[in-house]
């Protein structure tokens, strides 16, 4: 389930015995964590009712006696666990432990148990403990482009930002998925307006640090669509990020190679849309170009290996200009 | 800096510190003692501080030398102490370079040990007496053992990370409360002082209050001087000053979980009663530690059972009429309430087997430990 089916579940008053809050978002899994609290225990005695274990240093002992507990004065109690494969060797002992506690939960209604995790073996056996009596609340960054945007939409409105024509779709693009900093920066941006008043698309230009991780389609994409100002740009994030110039050069001619291929009446393997806008790049050179193209991969390639005067980010952008123009 | 003191007080002054300094080398500058020599009014007196912080918790502890020059200077708290340590029982002189070196010279022994400005070391707060309550180091100590067992250990947990302080308006008496959410202690004590002095309803954290049970423990003053001034709490006995930044939070409102209602109690010795725990605890599940405790017409039957081993079962003769019942704990916060309470005898109280057990000492109603349940 998403964390709004969660949330929708927990506000019409089921509780399972167990859940497992699993993603690489830590806003959502925090956010997931803290309605699951909200939900399970009873203001007043959440001290006496709750415990937070952390996988990396807890023993199964201590995990046995927090799910053994009673609730005082109270219906439940609510466990946490964090992380049960952060410990040394993927936390053998606790994750045994776990497979062996989890569907002993299934009977009794006064514990709940709350596992949360970035990453999990879905192969393991405490994994698959978690089947039956548990739900499994998936907590994945949205994908970049359109989910990113509506989240950033979603959260102006839910900090009572408004954002001008143009500001979502930057913000979007500058952060990237990461929605804590996200979150941070919608805020950020708020304060550069009155109140009240809109937050531009110059102002968040102005505010926000470009931090995006660019894929690095975005370069071959915009090589291949002439598009030689944004090749230039997206290389030097890509650089920036810290890529490597020999992976660069890798992807380049790999990509050419399969222009060159589709150019000759060949076909390149992907999905629908990706052989489809290949076909429109390679429409874009002569078979012969093509050649040349890959021909200049390989000089740079001889060129960043000791053989030329240049640096390897300067051959690089000579490289991306040529391909690109 | 140049100075001449007794081996046995520096060692004692070091000593004192070692506990403070800084282990996690986290600001190296920590992990040294600032050591500062002022003269006296008179010819050839003076003293010789010694300190020590961890940004947490910090103490200052003052010792009488023979001071020729003043001066401050900050050095390894630990190698210094191993040096002091291993020194005759002689005047131990003290001297600094001009490039922060100690020269420590004690009979034929001689040291010479790297040392760093005080400039860089972090400056102790300071405190006025005006908010301070005089209290019988005795019974602060007591106060601190019967509670400190149950705090909180999980870090994420702040505000169950020490003992809750406050003065019962009612009774003028001082409270000591410490819960981990599994078991709660508390101790009220009348301290025959004025506590009007003192801030109510402070949380001082694990490490200040065991700090502050060593102090008290030292056999050279039966009173100590408490105060708390926002967040920040001390203690001064005799010439040593201890400083510790308290726990900002809420501490839970414990009252609730503390049966009122008991319907079954007995009166059992203590240290009857923890032998057959220990002895029953052997056998229970490694993993939870569970005892179950069952009561009928004269008899407190204990056990236990781990699938792996086996079972173990011990029964005592209790004086005991009322219902039947059946409740499990974990045997070690039990062992750890009884030990706490320090009585031959205490009441333990029961209201139902889903509920906290209550364990009042027979010669103190004015101390009390909660443990809470578990599931059989």
């Amino acid at each position: 389930m998403k964390p709004a089916e969660l949330e929708a579940e927990l506000a019409s008053g089921r509780i399972r015995p167990a859940y497992l809050v699993v993603g690489e978002e830590p806003l959502l899994r925090d956010e997931a964590l803290e309605a699951l609290r909200q939900a399970v225990l009873d203001p007043g005695s959440e001290d006496f009712n709750f415990d937070r274990l952390e996988g990396e240093s807890v023993r199964p002992a201590a995990l046995f006696d927090a799910l053994g507990m009673l609730p005082v004065m109270a219906d439940r109690r609510l466990v946490i666990l964090r992380e049960p494969e952060a410990a040394r060797g993927g936390g053998k002992a606790l994750t045994e432990a776990l497979a062996e506690a989890v569907p002993a939960l299934a009977g009794g209604a006064e514990t709940v148990l709350v596992v949360a995790a970035a990453k999990v073996d879905r192969r393991s056996r405490w994994f698959k403990a978690f089947r039956d009596p548990a739900a499994e609340v998936r907590c994945d960054p949205p994908k970049p482009g359109r989910e990113t945007l509506a989240f950033v939409r979603e959260e102006a409105k839910r900090q009572g930002v408004l954002l001008g024509k143009g500001a979502a779709e930057l913000l979007a693009e500058r952060v990237g998925p990461a929605l804590l900093l996200l979150r941070r920066e919608i805020e950020k941006a708020s304060l550069l307006t009155e109140p009240g008043g809109k937050v531009t698309r110059e102002q968040v230009a102005a505010g926000t640090c470009d931090v995006a991780d660019e894929p690095i389609w975005d370069l071959t994409d915009a090589i291949g669509e002439g598009r030689s100002a944004d090749a230039l740009v997206v290389l030097a994030k890509v650089l920036g990020a810290g890529a490597v110039p020999p992976q660069l050069l890798a992807a380049l001619a790999t990509h050419f190679r399969k222009l060159l291929r589709m150019r000759t009446g060949g076909s390149a393997p992907g999905p629908p849309f990706v052989v489809k806008k290949l076909e429109r790049q390679a429409g874009r050179y002569a078979p012969r170009r093509l050649r040349f193209c890959l021909n200049a991969i390989h000089e740079t390639d001889i060129a960043l290996k000791g053989a030329g005067a240049l640096s390897a980010d300067t051959a690089l952008e000579r490289l991306v200009i040529g391909l690109s123009s | 800096m140049k100075l001449s003191i007794a081996q046995n007080e520096l060692q004692k002054g070091l000593a004192r510190i070692q506990s403070i300094v800084e282990k996690r080398n986290t600001m190296p500058i920590l992990a040294n003692a600032l050591i500062e020599a002022t003269k006296g009014k008179g010819k050839n007196s003076g003293a010789l501080s010694l300190a020590a912080t961890d940004l947490e918790v910090g103490i200052r502890g003052t010792h009488p030398a023979t001071v020729e020059t003043a001066g401050a200077v900050t050095a390894s708290a630990k190698k210094l102490f191993e040096i002091v340590r291993e020194l005759p029982e002689e005047p131990v002189e003290i001297s600094v370079t001009s490039n922060s070196y100690l020269e420590i010279r004690c009979a034929r022994a001689q040291f010479s040990l790297a040392g760093s400005s005080a400039a860089e070391y972090p400056t102790l707060p300071t405190f006025s007496a005006d908010n301070t309550a005089t209290v019988p180091s005795l019974l602060l100590g007591e106060m601190i053992e019967k509670t400190m067992y149950a705090a909180c250990t999980d870090e994420t947990r702040y505000n169950l990370n020490g003992v809750y302080l406050e003065i019962l308006e009612d009774s003028a008496k001082l409270r000591m409360v410490a819960t981990d959410g599994h078991r709660l202690s508390y101790v009220d004590r009348a301290l025959g002082t004025d506590l009007s002095g003192l801030s109510n309803g402070v949380i001082i954290p694990r490490k200040g209050l065991a700090e502050l049970k060593r102090l008290v423990d030292e056999d050279d003053a039966d009173e100590v001087a408490i105060g708390f001034d926002g967040n920040s709490g001390v203690a001064c006995k005799g010439d040593v000053t201890l400083f510790m930044r308290l726990i900002e939070g809420e501490f839970p409102k414990y009252q609730q979980v503390i049966p009122n209602e008991i319907k079954s109690q007995l009166v059992i010795e203590v240290a009857g009663l923890t032998q057959a725990l220990r002895r029953v605890a052997l056998l229970s599940a490694e993993r939870s530690r569970a005892v179950k405790f069952e009561l009928t017409e004269g008899r407190l039957c204990l056990s236990s059972n781990n699938p792996d081993l086996g079972e173990a079962r011990e029964e005592l003769d209790v004086d005991y009429a009322g219902e039947e019942l059946s409740i499990a704990f974990n045997a070690r916060y039990m062992l750890d309430a009884l030990n706490a309470v320090r009585a031959k005898e205490v009441h333990l109280g029961f209201q139902d087997s889903m509920s906290p057990a209550r364990i009042v000492p027979t010669d103190d109603d004015d101390s009390l430990a909660v443990v809470m349940p578990m599931r059989v």
